[in-house]
């Protein structure tokens, strides 16, 4: 039975192998991951796959299953530099997986003394898990090691707790989704695959950043509703730091804890193009109103007075507003050209001439403070800060 | 004069000097070596990424050298891409993170651009449709961010 067993365990752990291409594995750190997370999933069938192994140990097939244990070892055991890479690479020198602070290494079990956990393969789930004789963690700071740094959150398949690491690596490792029901006692092992496609994960957060560049602050902000991943990403952008410091917004305290969110509260006074600051004084039609921008596919901009009209120095304004789904047309048809002309200048168009006789600055003041109001009422209380 | 490159999974690649200097770290690595035959290694970019990044170098070789404009407006234009990057660019997150390491800026920046032209005038849920995305926000948390901030309603 037992060596059923162990010949499941190596056809499994070929099988293993051979998935892990870049189809399956795209990058080390995935490859790495993939392990890791699967330490997780059920540690007694571990301990019963080890209890195999020692049973077994001697006979031929044993030596090839050590040959095929991967061990976690600290990079910097291995007294060289191991860079990442895009795809799975595997160090011919010492045949490890790169990772940031720890790699996998092939090697027989017997060197799993210095490195204290050891990771096998189920033949029907793949599991791995700490020593079952030892339960000893010689260096786990250096390893990630989900059940030591944060709870595995089987809602959303992913980790959410970590020790000191970069936001980028948190990005990174909030991301991996199990390729197979948890808990699957299916001949195919779960298998775990990043999200492809989401670049917020699969990218450095500099790189990110420059992407976010190319968006006005509404759009990231609306970018950052997608998921935690991106709200975390998003929020660590400079623009917002820089609309705080343009309107003297202050710093964030108790209320707005991060300078995103300080922003977005006054976000009905920022211009999205020069990133300024006006509450509609003196002139209400100083605030900044959504104009279409033809240089950006039509898309609505709010502009402030200054950069509306600059805009209509080289572009023609629209003779009709949006409000809802209803078209306002300006009523200027008595008026001669030299003062509709004085009008659109001292406004920023028909759309700064409209808000001024609607006071849409006041409409908007209203609105920011029952907003506020509301912020406050529901901020977080000091007991359960504490 | 040519030379050449080593991808991750160790496969030459003969290009001219004057394609491999687009990238700035090669620039900077034949400057430092001078005169020599010996390949470069790139640890970080495989062989078909590189094949890719050689075909966008080999296209732009003429190309001059991007000088950073100062312009008034803090928000980059990201609907500028030319016809031929927009076919070449598809969202491959190896390409920009080659562009990154390989220094080659106007290709991280079509990188950059393709990706923001994706996310641009979609709402989250469409983010998330076209990304693969799950959304791990509660429906209050949701809620609360959305009560929060003006922008991310729809206006």
């Amino acid at each position: 039975m037992a060596g059923s067993f162990e010949t499941a365990i190596l056809a499994h752990n070929d099988a293993h192998y051979s998935r892990a291409e870049p189809a399956v594995f795209p990058t080390s750190r995935f490859a790495t991951a993939t392990a890791v997370k699967e330490s997780t999933i059920d540690k007694s069938i571990n301990r019963k796959s080890a209890t195999s192994t020692a049973s077994s140990s001697g006979g031929t097939e044993s030596q090839t299953r050590e040959k095929e244990t991967w061990t976690l070892i600290p990079v910097s055991a291995l007294n060289r530099e191991v860079t990442l890479a895009g795809s799975r690479q595997v160090d011919k020198a010492t045949q490890t997986e790169p990772m940031e602070r720890g790699a996998f290494v092939r090697g027989s079990t017997s060197t799993r003394g210095s490195c204290g956990r050891t990771v096998s393969f189920h033949p029907d789930i793949s599991v791995s898990s700490v020593d079952p004789e030892t339960e000893e963690y010689s260096n786990q700071e250096a390893y990630y090691d989900p059940s030591h740094n944060g709870p595995y959150n089987y809602d959303h398949h992913s980790y959410t707790k970590f020790n000191s690491r970069s936001s980028a690596d948190k990005r990174r490792k909030l991301n991996f989704t199990p390729n197979g029901t948890e808990g699957s006692t299916s001949t195919s092992p779960i298998v775990l695959q990043p999200k492809m496609m989401d670049p917020c994960f699969l990218l450095p957060l500099e790189i990110w950043h420059q992407i976010l560049s190319y968006m006005r602050p509404s759009q990231m902000t609306k970018a950052s509703l997608v998921s935690k991943t991106w709200l975390e990403a998003t929020r660590f952008h400079p623009i917002w730091k820089t609309i705080c410091e343009n309107g003297q917004l202050g710093i964030p305290k108790r209320k707005y804890r991060s300078f995103m969110a300080l922003a977005c509260a006054s976000s009905y006074w920022v211009c999205e193009l020069c990133l300024s600051h006006n509450h509609g004084r003196p002139l209400m039609s100083n605030i900044p109103l959504e104009i279409p921008i033809d240089e950006y596919g039509g898309e609505p901009w709010s502009l402030c007075l200054n950069c509306r009209n600059r805009y209509y120095e080289t572009h023609e304004e629209r003779s009709y507003v949006y409000k809802g789904n209803e078209i306002y047309r300006p009523d200027l048809e008595g008026m001669d050209s030299a003062k509709k002309n004085n009008v659109w200048r001292a406004h920023g168009g028909f759309v700064g001439a409209f808000a001024h006789t609607r006071k849409t600055a006041v409409v908007r003041r209203l609105l920011c403070m029952a907003r506020s109001r509301d912020a406050w009422e529901s901020r977080p209380s000091k007991v359960a800060n504490k | 004069m040519t030379v050449i490159l080593v991808s991750s999974d160790n496969q030459d690649f003969k290009v001219d000097k004057e394609v491999a200097e687009r990238s700035i770290l090669i620039k900077n690595m034949l400057e430092d070596v001078g005169e020599s035959d010996s390949p470069i290694p790139l640890p970080n970019v495989t062989a078909a990424v590189l094949t890719k990044v050689i075909e966008y170098c080999e296209h732009h070789r003429n190309d001059p050298v991007q000088v950073p404009e100062e312009t008034d407006d803090p928000r980059k234009r990201s609907n500028d891409i030319e016809e031929w990057d927009m076919k070449f660019m598809q969202v491959d997150h190896e390409i920009i993170l080659a562009a990154n390491y390989l220094d080659i800026k106007p290709l991280l920046d079509v990188g950059c651009k393709t990706v923001a032209n994706i996310i641009k005038g979609k709402t989250p849920e469409e983010i998330r449709k076209a990304f693969n995305i799950v959304n791990d926000f509660t429906p209050e948390e949701e809620a609360q961010i959305k009560k929060e901030n003006e922008w991310a309603e729809d206006r």
